[in-house]
């Protein structure tokens, strides 16, 4: 299951990421039950009244945050250009994961953003109080209450502290309180402890669910600058698959994988 | 960070209070006594369907004993020989090849029974229950009336669907691989392992728990550990990354080749039974003040406030590990009585003296 040449292969695995989707109607089903779904065009919900987010979502592969791409019933939309500061831009040109290494060969957490980038589907759990992201992707999660506030001072994290709220139907989700040690996507655009992303969780319809990412990070951009991006529902019985990036991992064992320096 | 950091949580799993020193957030919707504690007491809350809702943080622990060793019920027929040769082998190197704790692989069925190293979360959802543990895993736990696969592809941390008896959530578990360890100690398992277990929250705060094992190839009977586990309230989750700047497995040699050769003789190991109890520390996460050894066959065994015998491997005629919770030593007086019994850990040191009265 280990792909240990991972984060050189991403970036060409995109390219296959729409021929890669029949292997996933393996996934475990057949014996589920047909979930209920609502008509084309009207948002299932909660019983409380909010969209009902639940569900496994396929979502389109980003390697490369600052690029639109359409595949399917899902798309996703950059900016073109990151308005880098001429530092971050220095660094990011300078930045060769092949020599530099990628954190993601040791089997470092993706990052909160770039585990909404990686090319596996997404698990959406969602009761009154908390939404959970189970992302295939080394069976991460990440957890965001609702309705708190940020804790004055976040300990720094790999995933960062994220509180939610309803604004109408949209759900908005604001993080801060990350690490620093992990980068925005495959291709290694950067952000320091100081990110901050602002994310807005719309269902358009039965089928699909508009994420909108504002990335704030003043020591790495010099404005904010969005990706836009639609999932598209899994079909009912498909699941998630496990992922274990530690499993018959030699080139982490045996002492190959060329690790960040910091 | 990989085995340190989960040693030294294991031991603080002992204590009630430790996840509060790390964050306190207060909990919303807990309910409280007048003083504004919270009140365990209270009722378990329902979800919209009516059934109990397990939702929330709770230490998933079901306590040292059966941690480091899962058949401690069992009779030493009812485990197949070479599951035993292995699981002493495992033991006598002191762990070194655990596959969740040094090589920062899942934790499998093990995670049934230590839920991680911190609190874990339970989410509820009519379809689908989640446990979220802080190692950043997770399991799913289907109710949608699925079954369970029939030739699955051997997993990690197996296949699980549930069902309701009343207001017990009965959990089946099954196409386990057959790399991880059912406990702290080695046990092993294959890939015909089955569990059962059943969650009942009696209580805002208590949950009762339930976990049958089944696995025929390796055990010639089924068995069940029951234990209570308690809600965490007014905490949060954190992060656990097993290889975040990892450098201890290159360190983790088990026994040296000279402890390797040590034999204690039974009457020997018969000079230190007794129950101990704690006189001084240094400054310990070790919190347990009772700990128990006993002798069943050549096998030296502790049990810490009340928690269930582990197996002690000898270091040292004197010296021995549990590979759980530090080194233990125990100590002559001038009259070459063994009254004292010293528990070394990174935390600091216990010192405890065996109670008078008879062996």
């Amino acid at each position: 299951m280990k792909n240990t040449i991972k984060p050189l292969l991403f970036a060409f695995l995109g390219l296959f990421a729409a021929i890669a989707q029949p292997v996933f109607g393996q996934r475990s089903g057949g014996s589920t039950p047909t979930a209920k779904e609502a008509p084309a065009g009207e948002i299932p919900r909660l019983q409380n009244g909010k969209p009902n987010l639940n569900g496994v979502w396929n979502h389109p592969y980003v390697p490369d945050m600052a690029k639109s791409t359409k595949a399917g019933g899902m798309s996703q939309e950059g900016p073109g250009t990151l308005p880098f500061t001429p530092a971050a831009l220095a660094a990011f040109e300078k930045y060769d994961p092949a020599v530099d290494g990628d954190y993601t060969g040791a089997c470092l957490p993706f990052g909160y953003l770039r585990s909404f980038n990686a090319p596996y589907p997404i698990q959406i759990m969602q009761t009154p109080e908390y939404i959970a992201f189970l992302f295939e992707q080394n069976t991460w999660f990440h957890v965001v209450p609702m309705g708190k506030q940020h804790p004055a001072q976040p300990e720094p994290t790999w995933f960062g502290d994220s509180v939610g709220k309803w604004d109408g139907d949209t759900l908005v989700i604001d993080t801060i309180g990350f690490n620093g040690k992990t980068r925005l996507d495959t291709l290694g655009h950067q952000h320091s402890d100081a990110l901050h992303v602002i994310q807005t969780l719309k269902r358009l319809d039965a089928q699909h669910l508009q994420m909108e990412l504002t990335v704030d990070d003043p020591k790495t951009y010099t404005t904010p600058w969005k990706n836009t991006r639609v999932f598209a529902l899994m079909k009912p019985g498909q699941g998630l698959l496990e992922y274990s990036c530690e499993e018959n991992n030699r080139d982490l064992t045996q002492g190959h994988i060329h690790l960040p320096a910091k | 960070m990989a085995v340190a950091l989960r040693v030294f949580l294991t031991t603080f799993a002992l204590t009630v209070s430790s996840g509060a020193q790390w964050l306190t957030l207060p909990t919303k919707g807990l309910p409280r006594t007048a003083d504004g504690k919270p009140n365990p007491a209270a009722p378990a809350p329902r979800a919209s369907d009516g059934k109990p809702d397990l939702s929330g943080l709770w230490r998933l622990n079901a306590g040292p004993g059966h941690a480091a060793n899962i058949v401690a019920d069992l009779k030493d027929e009812d485990v197949e020989p070479w599951a035993e040769a292995l699981y002493k082998r495992r033991l006598g190197d002191l762990g070194r090849d655990d596959p969740w704790t040094v090589e920062c692989l899942p934790a499998g069925p093990r995670a049934v029974i230590m839920g991680g190293n911190g609190p874990a979360r339970i989410i509820q959802t009519p379809g689908v229950v989640a446990i979220l543990y802080d190692d950043l895993t997770y399991r799913q736990i289907f109710l949608d009336g699925r079954t369970l696969p029939k030739d699955p592809n051997p997993s990690w941390m197996g296949y699980s669907i549930g069902h309701w008896d009343g207001d017990t959530l009965v959990v089946e578990s099954s196409g386990f691989n057959d790399r991880t360890w059912l406990d702290m100690g080695g046990h092993p398992h294959t890939e015909a392992l089955k569990m059962t277990e059943r969650f009942r929250r009696t209580s805002f705060g208590h949950m009762d728990l339930r976990v049958t094992y089944d696995d025929p190839k390796a055990y010639r009977k089924p068995w069940t550990i029951s234990f209570g586990v308690g809600f965490v309230p007014d905490t949060e989750m954190l992060e656990y990354v097993c290889g975040e700047n990892e450098k201890d497995s290159k360190h983790l040699v088990g026994r040296t080749a000279e402890e390797k050769k040590v034999i204690v003789p039974r009457e020997v190991l018969a000079k230190y039974v007794g129950v101990y109890e704690t006189a001084d520390t240094t400054g310990t996460a070790l919190t347990a003040s009772r700990f128990e050894v006993t002798l069943a066959g050549d096998q030296l065994m502790i049990a810490m406030a009340g928690n269930g015998k582990m197996p002690l491997v000898p270091l040292s005629q004197t010296t021995f590990s549990p590979r759980l919770l530090g080194t233990y030593e125990f100590v002559a007086d001038a009259t070459g009585a063994f009254n004292k019994m010293i528990a070394y850990s990174t935390e600091g040191d216990v010192i405890a003296v065996r109670r008078p009265g008879p062996r």
